[in-house]
């Protein structure tokens, strides 16, 4: 039986600390989704983990302070713990690039995280403008692009306000997480149905599309 | 200054340093101090030649504000024993090339210089006092560049060092004799010489007309002056008499070869 004690002093003398390699490297997230990069380390001792922007050195945080006064970054950490994470809210993308865990040894080891800060587009196929006789449906299917996660629901609008499905009768929205599409079905379209419909997903920029119904005169 | 904080990094490792007052880096050598919290001070004790490079000096402002400055740890010059030569030994008349390598921060240059401050000769004949550069080239080698070579290292940080370099120019022996003939009266002293020049050294000795070889003895006294590869025989004949007349050889060996040289000695009647 193996049993695990707290590190000693013994230990922290005469053990340097590692890595647990175990965590993920290159993170992608999209603009505005906090961001996490875990840092693992063992044997800690008395030295400290920082992490640092490797682009310009900046440091960000040493321990649990922030250094950088750029409020975004944070480190997490739970007493007793071997995890050291930083978390970057409303990341942008000129926040992508390398981050370096380090680790005050003499001399220092480190590990390198790639953050990739992504701009997620919502689309919706066709024209950005489509004509419909009165009396046929309107269907429209909106494609979330370059999005690490799929989007946890996605909102259709008409104008300024979100459709309302018991409003009428005959509208129908599908929506697949895993293909990251959702459709929208207004059947039996008449001209009070025209506007500006938009596809709005939780984590992409959202895309819209003007449809006019026509009356027909023939 | 009080609301933010100064930060110092090593740039070549990116590594933190120091934070505010706290020393963040397990490097025993570092310290931090400030005055009036404006400038603020990186102490690094027992420089080594790896702490050279660039340091940065950065505040938490929003966007960040940084310096750099550089660190240059000037090291006193050191000739490696390799690829610098050993003592050499050439045959007279080959080329060779003596080599000499330093270490040290800045490059160290090197100098060479003979011994007793006797000249260079180039390959063109020109004599010089000291040749710049880490290879001194001799051409066509003779015995007169024998001796002791020192190549001196040095970059503007003391001490300056030097290293002796022995070159050895191997030759076979040759003669020389002042007077050939020599003319003596019975129970005159008469005193024969050679000059002979070899290296390694020779071995020397005279004989007689019978190829015997004289040994030193009542009658006769070998005298020997040796000058580094220059030798100086003599032999002394005491009260010469009339079986003394006739050819004396000076004989000189070594490893290279062997040579003499003959003296008759006539008689003077009285």
């Amino acid at each position: 039986v193996v049993e695990h004690h707290p590190s000693s002093y013994w230990d922290q003398s005469f053990s340097p600390p590692y890595f647990d390699n175990t965590t993920k490297r290159e993170t992608t997230t999209t603009v505005g989704q906090s961001a996490y990069l875990h840092c693992k380390v063992r044997n800690l001792g008395d030295r400290a983990v920082s992490w640092i922007r490797k682009r310009d050195l900046h440091i960000l945080t040493v321990g649990i302070l922030t250094y950088t006064n750029d409020q975004r970054f944070q480190s997490l950490h739970s007493d007793g713990t071997d995890e050291w994470t930083l978390k970057i809210s409303s990341p942008q993308v000129r926040d992508s690039g390398v981050y370096e865990c380090q680790v005050s040894t003499e001399p220092k080891i480190s590990l390198a995280y790639t953050l990739s800060v992504v701009v997620s587009k919502a689309k919706i196929e066709g024209n950005a403008e489509l004509y419909i006789k009165s009396g046929s449906d309107i269907n429209l299917t909106c494609i979330v692009l370059e999005t690490p996660e799929p989007p946890s629901f996605i909102y259709w609008y008409r104008g300024e306000h979100v459709i309302n499905y018991s409003q009428r009768g005959g509208i129908s929205v599908v929506t697949e997480k895993q293909t990251r599409t959702s459709h929208l079905l207004i059947s039996r379209a008449l001209p009070a149905d025209s506007g500006n419909y938009t596809c709005a997903p939780s984590t992409a920029e959202s895309a819209s599309v003007l449809v006019h119904v026509l009356n027909d005169y023939t | 200054l009080t609301y933010f904080m100064v930060a110092w990094l090593r740039v070549n490792t990116q590594t933190i340093l120091t934070i505010a007052t706290h020393v963040i880096t397990k490097n025993h050598r570092i310290g931090v101090t400030h005055s009036d919290h404006r400038t603020w001070y990186l102490h690094i004790r027992d420089v080594r030649e790896s702490d050279a490079g660039d340091y940065m000096c950065q505040i938490n402002t929003d966007p960040m504000k940084s310096q750099i400055g550089y660190l240059e740890v000037v090291v006193p010059p050191d000739i490696l024993d390799y690829p610098t030569s050993t003592d050499m030994v050439v045959r007279e008349g080959s080329n060779v090339t003596l080599k000499c390598a330093a270490t040290g921060t800045p490059k160290p240059n090197i100098t060479w210089r003979r011994e007793g401050s006797e000249l260079i000769t180039l390959g063109n004949g020109q004599e010089v006092m000291s040749v710049e550069g880490p290879l001194l080239n001799i051409t066509r080698v003779n015995r007169l560049h024998m001796g002791a070579y020192l190549c001196i290292a040095s970059n503007g940080v003391p001490p300056t060092v030097s290293k002796r370099i022995m070159l050895i120019v191997h030759f076979p022996p040759m003669i020389w004799i002042q007077n050939q003939l020599v003319g003596a009266q019975e129970g005159q002293e008469m005193t024969l010489e050679c000059l002979s020049e070899a290296f390694p050294k020779s071995i020397t000795y005279w004989t007689r007309d019978n190829d015997e070889t004289i040994a030193e003895g009542e009658k006769y006294e070998p005298v020997l002056l040796d000058n580094a590869y220059k030798m100086h025989m003599k032999l002394t004949i005491r009260s010469v008499s009339q079986e003394d007349y006739g050819t004396y050889k000076c004989i000189s060996k070594n490893s290279l070869g062997s040579t003499d040289g003959s003296i008759k000695l006539y008689h003077i009647p009285t």
